[in-house]
């Protein structure tokens, strides 16, 4: 690896409350390569949520980081992360994008597995030893880590990878208010949009979590909102950022959309008031008046360090993206929801959620746009090589429009890509 | 024998829709929304679903899913100098075949399958969109109107870039 290039990458003068971020980040190939060794190789990453294989026997299968996953329920309704790939001789053994299974058939020659990987049968056993698996070498290979913060499922390729609450450091909370917005459990709500996006895989972790774009590039859908009465509580934007720990970073901020859970608007009608209004009254029974406010009244973009998003906001929104190359990058997002939400909220929810997300949505198109506008910017790098995001750097509470956000995504950016394969665990 | 009379009425019902069809495509392919809007009904469906074409999208995610409303605002928003993934805009070239009509009574109106390519270009970029259409035709006096329109994208379980166009 060209050690020298990955140093230059970010610049910070506290003094003059300047941060830069190099364009170049968004460009090398180099970068791209040390990213996957240090990053998407040793973060946690986002495999699933438990709701999307609620049966035993239910499994899906999800490339994280390059690697095909089964994500799979057993019998006993433990959950696994296995490696997609027959420890025989490699071939892929669960082929579908989801389905239930007594066990899995590799179709190849023919061997069989339990949902948690264990070598189950061989056509020919005979022609083996019988101590043939005593290592457990001809099982399924489990992801090296695999936890499970409520209901949300993470893996890891760095066997020495701290503990995923650990990682999650000041996320955890957010993650916490979004789980506690159901007593039940949170559902993902059927379906995935998968978008592409010819643009660095770090602006769209950037415009994720950025406050400061709504009122620019999303004018028309803002105006849209204002356009029909009734779309928009009496409520101005305001809010906060902040920096978790560890790279994640947040929003909180009052918004005037509605929120399923639970912010009224007059669109939604009495029905729809007395429905949101016992939602949050639930809350502040459950958590005290001031949580309950503050999981129903405040909306949320949250990153996890390094490209899990979810947004909670009008809808909520869970998104995560690869790189494939440098300027190009693959997106997946899913909508979540209380599992005990009414018809009428569940319908709701949907409706706002296409209304401003996904690539036939209002909004995300636009960001889209942006990102890729920003791509080709960076073809001027030689001679313009500097992004600037000290937007509120010398305050002492940054606001939900500063760019605090992006500067603790770098600052551990930057950390983690100095950080050489053997000072990391077993790497 | 078959009655020269009920083969005319047939040629004559194929001979609407397709004509009907080609206007559609003719007024999206050249972003005219307003024409493009005046074809359809006053209740409608607009649907591109995800990931399978069998979705209920009251249950599950869409790419689209648009009742008049958000039809009218999504032409509105694409027609202002804001809509900035369509600045500048797409050009389109599209090609409907294979239309079928099921289940189609000419003085009413009915189901009708078609298959469609479009070609789009941006910038130095060109996509193509490959699919099915189902359309919902109704006849109104003498006209036909569209009520609804499902879209089903070769590549609904596969990425798409944006969708920012009347598919
Ligand atoms: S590769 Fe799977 S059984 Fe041979
Ligand atoms: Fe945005």
């Amino acid at each position: 690896m060209a050690g020298q290039s990955l140093q230059d990458t970010i610049r910070v003068d506290t003094a003059r409350n300047l941060y830069k971020v190099a364009r170049r980040n968004f460009v090398a190939q180099e970068i791209l390569e040390a990213e996957r060794e240090r990053i998407f190789d040793r973060c946690w990453l986002y495999l699933g949520h438990a709701s999307e294989i609620p049966q035993p026997g239910d499994f899906l299968t999800r490339v994280v980081a390059g690697r095909p996953i089964v994500f799979s329920r057993d019998k006993d309704g433990a959950l696994h992360a296995l490696l997609n790939t027959c420890p025989h001789r490699g071939a892929q053994v669960v082929r579908e994008r989801q389905g239930n299974a007594k066990s899995f058939q590799c179709f190849y020659h023919g061997w069989t597995f339990a949902q948690d990987g264990k070598l189950r049968g061989q056509p020919g056993k005979e022609s083996y030893d019988a101590d043939f698996n005593r290592d457990g070498d001809a099982d399924m290979l489990p992801v090296p880590r695999f936890e499970i913060y409520r209901d949300f499922a993470f893996v890891s390729f760095d066997r020495g990878a701290s503990s995923l609450p650990e990682y999650l450091a000041g996320a955890a909370e957010y993650l916490d208010i979004l789980a506690d917005q159901s007593e039940v459990g949170m559902v993902i709500v059927g379906g995935t949009q998968e978008y592409a996006i010819r643009a660095n895989w770090k602006l769209l972790t950037e415009n994720s979590i950025d406050g400061y774009h709504a009122a620019t590039t999303h004018a028309t859908y803002l105006d849209y909102l204002k356009g029909a009465a009734g779309n928009l509580a009496k409520v101005p934007f305001s809010g906060v950022g902040r920096d978790l720990g560890n790279g994640h970073a947040v929003v909180e901020y009052r918004a005037p959309w509605g929120r399923p859970v639970a912010q009224w608007i007059p669109l939604w009608g009495e029905d729809g008031k007395r429905e949101i209004e016992g939602i949050h009254a639930r809350l502040c029974e459950r958590f005290g008046k001031e949580r309950g406010d503050r999981i129903a009244l405040n909306s949320r973009n949250l990153l996890i360090f390094p490209n899990l998003i979810i947004n909670d906001v009008m809808a909520v929104t869970v998104r995560t993206f690869y790189p494939s190359a440098p300027d190009m990058m693959q997106v997946s997002a899913w909508a979540i929801a209380p599992s005990e939400e009414s018809d009428w909220a569940r319908k709701y929810r949907l409706f706002s959620f296409l209304e401003f997300l996904g690539p036939g949505g209002f909004a995300t198109p636009d960001d889209v746009e942006a990102l890729e506008q920003c791509q080709r910017g960076f073809q001027n790098l030689r001679e313009a090589p500097w992004n600037d995001i000290s937007k509120g750097m010398g305050r002492e509470q940054p606001s939900f429009d500063d760019e605090i956000q992006m500067r603790a995504f770098w600052s551990s950016w930057h950390a983690r890509i100095n950080t050489p394969a053997d000072t990391s665990g077993e790497g | 024998m078959t009655d020269q009379n009920s083969l005319l009425a047939q040629w004559a019902a194929e001979r609407e829709v397709r004509r009907f069809l080609y206007r559609e495509a003719a007024l999206a392919d050249e972003h005219d929304y307003a024409g493009w809007l005046a074809l359809w009904a006053k209740e409608l469906v607009y649907w591109v679903p995800a990931n399978a074409d069998d979705i209920d999208p009251g249950r599950k995610v869409s790419l689209i899913y648009d009742d008049r409303k958000r039809l009218e605002d999504r032409l509105f928003r694409l027609g202002t100098a804001f809509a900035h993934a369509q600045r500048p805009r797409s050009r389109l070239s599209r090609t409907v075949s294979n239309i079928e009509l099921l289940d189609y009574d000419p003085a009413r109106g009915g189901t009708v399958q078609s298959r469609f390519l479009i070609g789009e270009l941006r910038r130095d970029e060109e996509t193509w969109w490959i699919g099915r259409a189902r359309h919902v035709l109704v006849k109104e006096g003498e006209r036909l109107l569209m009520k609804e329109k499902h879209v089903f994208l070769l590549r609904n379980a596969a990425t798409v870039r944006n969708l920012t166009f009347v598919i």
